[in-house]
């Protein structure tokens, strides 16, 4: 489970993670999935510590930060819904499923609602063709999945 | 001294010039509109490229960063390197169909029309105001996000940036000028950065000259007594 950030925390994390690397601002990326990982995602706080101890300006922390997708700068949400657009789900129509979620979340793939409870992705093939589409949340499977279906089943995680 | 040609023209520059400056020195036209001598160069409109021949072989190069060497043969005229001009030209006018620079642009080396689909950009994302406030201004105030499609020139997060003393160099270089400078009621305003500074009178006339910020900074840097920097250039 992802630390919550205070200000101590940050402090010392920033600084723990840049001294893994040699305190090398060059290692900047490195630095980044580190601290990533300790608090799931790169939030404003985090990045504004990053260029205070770095002494990298912080629109270049930034532009790094938001350069690389393996990088997200908002808090994830609590369930994961992930979409296949795998060349198997996407010809039995997943882009319908994809296009209902965003609809029925307000948010694109990618982004997580702004109540924290759902972040939206798209994957390639999950080897579970046959049941395709196929959506998966938090881990759990869904196979053929419909866009009339979406709707209930984002109400029953919303009301778990 | 390094002898080239361009255009079947001698050119005679210095060691460590670029194919850009050499054919600038030479009067010899090549569109650039990422190109600044305050700035280091950054290759991101390909609008000058040009074709470069070092004893057998022929490339495309950007001429912006690339260094003149003995003998070497450039052409900025052939039908090869006009398409390629062109070609580049059409890219950027879909992605910013509004730029008067753009279509005057078009005008000088033929782009009669665009054929991909239209976006609704301003910024050439040329990294012009980037590269000034950095390496010039030194203050990192504004930089890139993202890339790719969503690639776009901001402050970090989108909102006002605190390093930045809204000294409007990046709006004195932008080549398309779409970073407007405002000042009503005794403040300027940078609306794309989200800043606002109040302006500072000049103690002897009381014209407006400078922000706080700008005052603050250039204290900083000079060390110079505060009513020495109350007093605008035209006044000193
Ligand atoms: S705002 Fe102007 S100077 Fe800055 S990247 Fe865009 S076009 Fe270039
Ligand atoms: S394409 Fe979706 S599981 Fe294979
Ligand atoms: S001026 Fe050379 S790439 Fe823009």
């Amino acid at each position: 489970m992802a630390e919550v950030a205070t200000v101590e925390n940050l402090e010392q994390n920033v600084r723990e993670a840049m001294a893994r690397y040699g305190n090398n601002p060059a290692r900047m990326i490195e630095i980044l999935q580190d601290l990533q990982d300790i608090y799931g995602y790169l939030s404003k706080d985090l990045l504004k510590e990053v260029s205070r101890q770095t002494e990298v300006p912080l629109a270049r922390v930034y532009h790094i930060a938001t350069f690389f997708k393996a990088f997200t700068l908002k808090p994830r949400g609590k369930y994961t819904i992930q979409v296949c657009t795998g060349t198997a789900c996407h010809v039995k129509g997943s882009y319908r499923v994809l296009e209902r979620l965003e609809d029925v979340l307000g948010v694109r793939a990618g982004d997580t609602t702004d109540d924290l409870m759902f972040t939206l992705e798209t994957v390639n093939c999950v080897g579970a063709c046959a049941l395709g589409p196929v959506v998966i949340i938090n881990g759990k499977y869904y196979g053929h999945v419909t866009p009339v279906q979406v709707e209930s089943l984002i109400k029953e995680y919303r009301e778990r | 001294m390094v002898k080239l040609t361009i255009d079947g023209k001698e050119v005679v520059a210095r060691e460590g010039q670029t194919v850009l400056e050499a054919a600038q020195a030479a009067g010899i036209y090549i569109p650039a509109l990422c190109y600044h001598h305050e700035v280091k160069p950054y290759t991101a409109c390909r609008l000058c490229m040009v074709e470069v021949t070092k004893g057998k072989r022929t490339r495309f190069v950007t001429a912006c960063d690339y260094v003149v060497a003995d003998s070497m043969v450039v052409r900025t005229d052939t039908e090869k390197v006009k398409k390629c001009r062109k070609l580049v030209l059409e890219l950027l006018m879909a992605q910013c169909p509004n730029l008067p620079q753009l279509q005057e642009l078009a005008q000088i080396i033929g782009v009669e029309e665009v054929r991909f689909s239209k976006s609704n950009d301003d910024c050439i994302l040329c990294g012009m105001c980037v590269r000034t406030c950095a390496e010039v201004v030194g203050l990192h105030a504004i930089g890139f996000e993202g890339r790719g499609f969503t690639r776009k020139v901001c402050t970090p997060f989108d909102e006002p940036s605190e390093p930045c003393i809204l000294c409007g160099a990046c709006s004195y270089i932008c080549p398309v000028d779409v970073i407007p400078v405002e000042e009503v009621d005794g403040y300027r305003i940078m609306e794309r950065w989200h800043k606002k500074s109040r302006l500072v009178a000049c103690s002897k006339c009381g014209k407006y000259f400078m922000t706080e910020d700008e005052f603050r900074f250039l204290q900083e840097k000079t060390g110079l007594p505060e009513d020495r920097l109350r007093i605008c250039m035209d006044c000193r």
